[in-house]
């Protein structure tokens, strides 16, 4: 059985309509993940969101192909509340006085459980409480890029229910090379790496500093690459 | 209502702390952060005297001083005078942007680099050309150098100025014709159509990114010059200043790769006499080699020189801030027993530069800071009229307190 993961529209975006090894990323994943989401994030979402997925998006389009990876569950709202109703995170609360750097502390927050703002991702979220809790699958990768999401409620849930990992594109590319790195080069890495970064910065609001973070992701990530390939290379 | 503030109250002509990099280099004052300037001067020194071309990265954090840099040092006469003869006979500076729109970056960066240039100025270095070798000598040195018989021809036309006889342009006379000179614009920038060309007497146009960076090379060269490499006062020094490369993060592959590779063609093309300078924001030293991703092998195995914006220290700061108040003094305070860095007391300059950290003490925080102390003092009355009263250590605690903590924290 493959493992299961759980995607965010964003990622299915960033992902859409590139290539590696002569395969589009999309139907890499699809190939190697069960690739689900949750109902609202198909079609509040996905479904918004055809256009800026191209080929990819016309593919999750035709004869309705993507409502097939709509995880089946009754009651996706009584998780959002059960999950974010009584809901603590991580957060600055302050500066210090002298050395000027943020103090951080876990404290409770309200969250407006109307408002469509990551509404999808915390329903998201209840889908890999459903789907381990249920006992099908042990274990789900979460993969969505969008990183104040992640913070927000992603990571605070991940930290306290053992549920699997968070990826980012970048993760689930990462992951290609190490598993069929016969088939690919690093350069090729950094390439995708390069284009998946080019559509999610077009996405957000570029101030200087969220721009120095993602520059700061793809030199992560392309050292990443290096660092796979040199320890991979070595093995028999 | 807004209050227009007196800065004569200070002893200022004006407010000194800008928020945005002057728009002019006349504008433009440098103000201490000595080392730094030395840098840039040894760089320039080392240009005017020497031909070898230099590819330059400049990174630091936003607000560090860059943009401020090229614009400071896009003055010939600024440049000229910092080395001594025998030097380059003259200097061209040239200031742009990384593009805005991927999708034609490399189609823009030509358009930009020309129009920063000016036509008027490149059918004078086509011209000089000309009269220095002869008209077929000139022709045959364009088309080697665009290694294209139509690109070099197209050139070399922008300094034969054309006559009109009988309906027809001809290329013999030497009184302008604005129309031809419409009409050769149009070919550089890629818009005229087939019965143009046949009037240029071109076989085609500029088609690709490979061709525009031929081009440029070629018309660069002329504003060069083309005597032996080493007569170093018979070349002009090409500054290339290209702001703002951290926006390489917005290219797709496909955008990235005939844009950075245009510009190591570029650089190759022109072996000598440019000077190539990119500005990168990325505050973080230890991100450097992520900035080196972003830039990508193409560029990164031309860099020849590297000038980093460090974040000033207090002492710094300090004279930077003592520095622009002095260059912008309508009287000097000293000579009425107040301190030079009138308005503040000297220990409020001091307060007020350590508190902010070390990674928000740039530049632009420095004038941030600054310009909103003074203003609030203004503003509160605390300083009624020139000379009688003074920004105090208390002062800057409070003010800290209630701004600092919103603006710069």
């Amino acid at each position: 059985m493959k493992p299961l993961c759980v995607v965010d529209t964003c990622s299915l975006i960033y992902l859409s309509e590139i290539e590696l090894a002569k395969r589009s990323l999309h139907r890499w994943l699809f190939d190697e993940f069960e690739v689900v989401y949750s109902q609202l994030v198909w079609e509040n979402e996905i479904q918004a969101h055809f256009d800026q997925m191209g080929s990819d998006g016309a593919r999750l389009r035709q004869r309705n192909a993507g409502a097939q990876r709509v995880w089946e569950m009754a009651s996706a709202n009584q998780y959002e509340q059960a999950l974010f109703n009584s809901f603590s995170r991580i957060e600055q609360v302050g500066q210090c006085d002298k050395c000027r750097q943020p103090i951080w502390r876990e404290r409770e927050v309200k969250i407006d459980l109307a408002s469509d703002r990551d509404k999808g991702e915390r329903h998201n979220c209840g889908v890999a409480l459903d789907a381990v809790r249920g006992g099908k699958h042990r274990q789900v990768i979460f993969l969505t890029d969008d990183h104040n999401a992640i913070r927000q409620y992603v990571q605070p849930i991940f930290e306290t229910f053992p549920l699997g990992c968070v990826w980012s594109s970048y993760d689930f590319v990462l992951y290609l090379f190490m598993r069929h790195r016969t088939r690919m080069i690093p350069d090729e890495i950094k390439v995708v790496f390069r284009d998946i970064t080019a559509k999610a910065v077009k996405e957000s609001d570029m101030k200087p500093k969220t721009k120095e973070i993602w520059t700061q992701r793809v030199g992560a990530y392309s050292r990443k690459v290096e660092r796979v390939n040199q320890v991979i290379s070595r093995l028999p | 209502m807004t209050t227009v503030l007196d800065w004569n109250r200070v002893y200022l002509k004006y407010n000194p702390f800008a928020d945005t990099p002057p728009r002019q280099p006349e504008e433009a004052v440098w103000a201490g952060l000595p080392r730094l300037k030395e840098q840039f001067e040894t760089l320039f020194v080392q240009a005017l005297a020497t031909p070898a071309t230099q590819v330059v990265l400049n990174w630091g954090a936003w607000g560090s001083g860059k943009t401020h840099a090229a614009v400071y040092f896009g003055l010939t006469e600024r440049l000229l005078p910092l080395a001594q003869a025998p030097r380059a006979r003259d200097v061209c500076p040239v200031y742009i942007r990384t593009p805005k729109e991927p999708a034609r970056a490399d189609e823009i960066l030509y358009r930009d680099i020309i129009e920063a240039l000016r036509f008027s100025n490149l059918r004078k270095f086509v011209r000089n050309l000309i009269a220095e070798y002869g008209q077929e000598k000139a022709l045959r040195l364009l088309q080697e150098r665009t290694s294209s018989e139509p690109l070099g021809k197209a050139v070399w036309l922008l300094g034969v100025e054309p006559q009109k006889r009988g309906g027809q342009l001809a290329l013999l006379g030497e009184e302008p014709v604005q129309e031809w000179h419409y009409l050769l614009e149009s070919y550089f920038f890629s818009t005229c159509n087939k019965r143009d060309l046949k009037e240029l007497g071109l076989s085609r146009g500029i088609d690709s990114a490979q061709d525009r960076f031929r081009v440029l090379g070629a018309l660069l060269q002329c504003a060069i010059g083309f005597a032996p490499v080493e007569d170093i006062n018979r070349h002009t020094r090409i500054i290339l200043w290209i702001d703002e490369l951290e926006d390489l993060i917005y290219f797709q592959s496909r955008q990235y790769r005939p844009f950075t590779q245009g510009l190591r063609d570029l650089i190759d093309r022109l072996p000598n006499y440019l000077t190539l300078l990119m500005n990168f924001t990325l505050a973080a030293p230890e991100a450097f080699e992520d900035a080196m991703v972003v830039i990508g092998d193409a560029l990164k195995s031309r860099i020849t020189h590297r000038i980093y914006f460090q974040p000033p220290t207090p002492e710094e700061a300090y004279e930077y801030v003592a520095d622009l108040l002095r260059q912008y003094r309508s009287e000097d305070p000293v000579s009425k027993g107040l301190p030079a860095t009138y308005p503040f007391t000297e220990d409020a300059l001091q307060a007020l530069i350590e508190a902010m950290p070390p990674l928000n003490r740039t530049p632009r925080d420095l004038n941030k800071g600054c310009s909103q102390a003074i203003s609030q003092a203004l503003l509160m009355g605390v300083i009624t009229a020139p000379g009688e009263g003074m920004i105090t250590p208390e002062f800057v605690a409070e003010f800290v307190k209630t701004q600092l903590d919103l603006d710069l924290g």
